[in-house]
């Protein structure tokens, strides 16, 4: 009888040791393997290495395209400044423009004082 | 010095486009017949001296020339003045074309009462006329400054500041056209003395 009870006892506890073991593993995730945690290890540290190679790369390239970026748009700029000078067409449409404004003031000129000279 | 579209409301705009278009017309019955091919080469001379920017410090300035377009026009030089800036505004988009009547009367004001002093004053000697000329040349720069800050006061500026700014900004400008003139008055003299308006 005292064997029995002692039987009893061993098996609850076993199960009850068993249930908190099952309990426990899945919220220690994959720790609980030896050999599973050091390769993760290593992923998350080449990771690691990876992104931060990844993050200077990128920071150098966005550098690179700001740098050719602020060129390009100093460029624009002054080409802007360009194309809003006068260009040499545009002043010799001007003095032909004032050339023929006062031809013209001229013809009518003239044929008014030979109307009248005749007349 | 140019006006640009927009800065004046547009009572001050209308304004003086009609005092600019009674000048042109007072300016057209002064006129004589035998004086346009010298209207036009004049006029022509003043709507291409705007291009030409001298680098002064951090700005440049450019020439007017209010003073030998009067001493060459006489009356005439309102007109020759309003003409060129007409071209100038659509061609160069210097100023604009709603701001052409006060432009013109900025300019062409300046130009005919240099032309009015220079005939006064000008005697028959090299140096007079030379003299002359420098006083015409730096005086349609100030009248033209003048003449800026009050139309500004007129929308509502603070004209002894605006005439202020307006002043020395162009006190460069004074001092270059005053030579420019005296340089360019003198050497019509001696070449070509008919061609001062008499």
């Amino acid at each position: 009888m005292k064997n029995l009870l002692s039987m009893a006892a061993i098996f609850s506890l076993s199960f009850a040791l068993s249930s908190i073991l099952l309990l426990i593993i899945p919220a220690l995730g994959f720790s609980e393997d030896p050999a599973g945690s050091t390769e993760s290890k290593e992923l998350v540290l080449s990771q690691n290495v990876s992104c931060s190679e990844l993050i200077a790369l990128l920071t150098r390239q966005e550098q690179n395209t700001s740098r050719e970026l602020r060129l390009i748009k100093r460029d624009i700029a002054a080409l802007n400044q360009k194309l809003d000078k006068p260009g040499i067409k545009d002043i010799v449409a001007g003095i032909g423009f004032i050339l023929g404004l006062f031809g013209i003031a001229a013809l009518i000129n003239s044929r008014r004082s030979k109307t009248h000279s005749r007349s | 010095m140019h006006i640009s579209d927009g800065v004046l409301p547009t009572s001050i705009s209308a304004a003086s486009f009609a005092i600019t278009g009674i000048g042109v017309a007072l300016s057209l019955r002064q006129t004589r017949q035998e004086d346009l091919p010298k209207i036009a080469v004049v006029t022509s001379s003043f709507f291409v001296a705007a291009l030409i920017h001298l680098p002064l410090g951090p700005t440049s300035v450019h020439l007017l020339l209010p003073g030998i377009v009067g001493a060459l026009l006489g009356p005439a030089a309102f007109l020759s003045i309003v003409v060129g800036l007409f071209l100038q505004s659509i061609l160069f988009q210097y100023g604009g074309l709603t701001a052409l009547g006060a432009n013109g009367l900025m300019m062409g004001t300046p130009a005919y009462l240099c032309g009015l002093l220079f005939q006064s004053i000008r005697g028959n000697t090299l140096k007079t006329n030379s003299i002359a000329g420098a006083i015409t040349g730096a005086l349609g720069i100030f009248l033209s400054a003048v003449i800026l800050a009050s139309l500004l006061y007129l929308s509502g500026e603070n004209f002894f500041g605006v005439a202020k700014i307006a002043l020395a900004a162009h006190i460069p400008v004074i001092v270059i056209e005053a030579v420019i003139s005296a340089f360019i008055i003198s050497f019509i003299f001696r070449v070509k003395p008919e061609m001062l308006y008499h």
